[in-house]
């Protein structure tokens, strides 16, 4: 078991992550206890050792497809993981220490991997450092959607919460998975924040695909098509409640923003 | 509709106590705000909020008209909380007299405080739950339309006072010996920090010692007086100033990553949300400092204009706009005084 722990203080800038890669021993890190009890989880180095076997398995899956298999058992995982704290500290899920501590210390292999390209760049000073907008995933903003949406973890944590309260099950974790810019869109916005809406909104996305250019019209790529439906989204949200709708009723709505797309 | 609000210190007992709503003026629809984190930390349990009509509503022509029942509408709160992760609806009670054509609605909300985390936004909605045609402009409506909704209240996890002074912690601070500190100035400012900080060179109190006299006979104040408070003002102005400037430049550095990471981004919704929490407050509280927005609904669509406007429109802002906003529309008010205060003689 691992005890679940916090940064003592919570990074705010890129340049503080990077110091933190570089040199993870100067991480200070707090134990969460609550009423003098620590919580904890499930051992989180073996996890990361699971998920990392996933995407470094041989075989005819690509890359991209094995790093999504280890996405998707890291995301069943770590929301089955963390029942005792939803249960003791739910708080802590919208700390940015707690997210930060997961991404830079217990899960810092499959982040470096994930997000940066390995840790060569840590290593061997002539390789270029990642880029400031994937070191931002390291940083939890807990009232931000889109940084929630990005976070090395708590994104993977979103999806399988979003499964989970939808229907009490981990199965829809592979389809939010299937095209990682449709969970991205619709996370990142708030229309993301209902299960059901969301949910709702991937499946529909995901019905989008690009359009060949033609002799009268430009070429659309998936990505512009999404764009736009969640556009349209956002403005319908405007003036109409999907919260309060069954299923049935909001694939309607959303099947004739689709049409128009 | 009526709002009350009531906190508990039990977790399930009857016995609840009235507190007071506060709310924000400047945005053109009524936006209340309660501050739960006071109330935790007095051991309260819960938050309960109620909502009822004590006139007509508004809708009762629609419902006459429409042929519509009480089971067609449905009357609740929409809660969002981007914290929390929650968008969801509860459901409150809406009846309708058709012979005395008279609609009105009633609901009990109550949060248990320990499941509130960050900020919970609240609008009670009346929705249309069938689809029909409304009566007063013939477009066919759809189920799930809002059809009316009433003040906005906001649940804040944040101990903000309605002072801007108290927003601050201040330190006297040796300007000329802390060259990390502004140049050629006496006051600087970090309003990233929790509690935001404002340092004031120790000159101000030997200013504010010499200058400290008392009216004369005649209530007249003397020069020294006059002198003083001027002083005082140009640095509450100052400080106002550059809070807002602050939070208009975090604002468009949002922009500029989010364009970076995606050339074609153009939804500004969420910029809100990726404000510190100061700069959320500053906006939430004081919107009339930005410029004239009598239009604007929400905290949340005064920074997504300000995120839209163009870099003419800012300029016009910093440099016109929010000095004469600070001037006129604050220049009575508590705001500066409080902060003349900090500099004044009680900061001694």
């Amino acid at each position: 078991m691992t005890d679940v722990c916090l940064l003592k203080r919570d990074p705010k800038a890129v340049s503080e992550i990077l110091g933190y890669l570089r040199e993870p021993s100067k991480v200070a890190i707090e134990v969460l206890e609550v009423d003098g009890s620590r919580v904890s989880m499930p051992d989180l180095s073996n996890l990361q050792e699971k998920v990392l076997n996933e995407i470094r398995k041989s075989g005819a899956a690509s890359e991209e497809e094995k790093k999504v298999a280890g996405d998707e058992l890291l995301a069943r995982e770590i929301h089955a993981g963390l029942s005792e704290v939803r249960r003791l500290a739910p708080w802590i899920l919208n700390d940015g220490k707690f997210w930060s501590w997961l991404a830079l210390l217990e899960f810092r292999d499959y982040a470096l991997i994930r997000w940066c390209d390995g840790d060569e760049w840590l290593k061997d000073s002539s390789t270029p450092e990642p880029k400031d907008s994937k070191l931002d995933r390291f940083i939890m903003r807990p009232e931000s959607v889109h940084s929630q949406s990005r976070h090395v973890i708590r994104r993977l944590y979103i999806y399988a919460e979003c499964s989970f309260g939808f229907d009490g099950t981990y199965n829809h974790i592979p389809i939010m998975l299937q095209d990682l810019d449709v969970p991205g869109s619709v996370f990142e916005r708030r229309l993301g924040l209902s299960p059901t809406l969301a949910l709702m909104l991937i499946r529909s996305a995901l019905k989008l695909s690009a359009s060949p250019k033609t002799s009268s019209k430009k070429a659309v790529s998936a990505r512009q098509k999404r764009r736009k439906f969640m556009r349209e989204v956002n403005l319908l949200l405007s003036t109409v409640a999907l919260e309060t709708l069954d299923e049935r009723e909001i694939n309607s709505y959303l099947d004739q923003i689709l049409v128009n797309i | 509709m009526e709002l009350s609000a009531f906190v508990s210190n039990s977790s399930d007992g009857p016995e609840w106590e009235s507190v007071e709503l506060n709310r924000s003026e400047g945005y053109y629809e009524e936006l209340y705000r309660y501050q739960y984190k006071a109330a935790l930390q007095e051991g309260k349990k819960r938050f309960r909020l109620a909502i009822s009509s004590i006139e007509a509503i508004g809708i009762e022509d629609y419902m006459r008209v429409g042929g519509l029942n009480a089971s067609d509408l449905r009357f609740g709160i929409l809660i969002v909380s981007t914290s929390s992760r929650v968008r969801k609806f509860e459901k409150g009670a809406i009846q309708y007299d058709a012979k005395e054509n008279r609609a009105s609605i009633n609901g009990e909300f109550i949060f248990d405080f320990e499941d509130l985390s960050g900020n919970f936004e609240i609008e009670p909605v009346i929705i249309l739950m069938t689809e029909t045609t409304c009566p007063l402009t013939n477009v066919k409506v759809r189920p799930g339309t809002v059809i009316a909704s009433g003040a906005s209240i906001i649940l804040e996890n944040a101990l903000k006072h309605d002072n801007l002074k108290d927003w601050f912690k201040f330190e006297w601070v040796n300007f000329d010996a802390s060259p990390e500190f502004r140049a050629n100035s006496r006051n600087d400012l970090d309003f990233e920090l929790d509690p935001p900080v404002i340092y004031l060179d120790e000159d101000i109190a030997n200013f504010h010692h010499i200058m400290n006299k008392s009216d004369n006979e005649r209530g007249k104040q003397p020069k020294a007086v006059v002198a003083r408070r001027a002083h005082d003002r140009s640095i509450a102005m100052d400080v106002l100033m550059r809070c807002a400037a602050t939070v208009v430049e975090h604002i468009r550095e949002q922009v500029a990553k989010r364009i970076s990471e995606d050339p074609e981004f153009d939804e500004y919704d969420d910029i809100f949300d990726s404000l510190r929490q100061n700069e959320r407050d500053f906006i939430t509280y004081y919107p009339d400092i930005f410029a004239d927005r009598s239009g604007v609904i929400k905290p949340r669509e005064l920074c997504s204009d300000l995120a839209k406007a163009s870099q003419p429109v800012i300029f016009q802002m910093l440099t016109k706009t929010m000095p004469r906003n600070i001037n006129c529309k604050l220049g009575a008010s508590e705001v500066v005084k409080d902060i003349q205060e900090l500099a004044g003689y009680e900061n001694d």
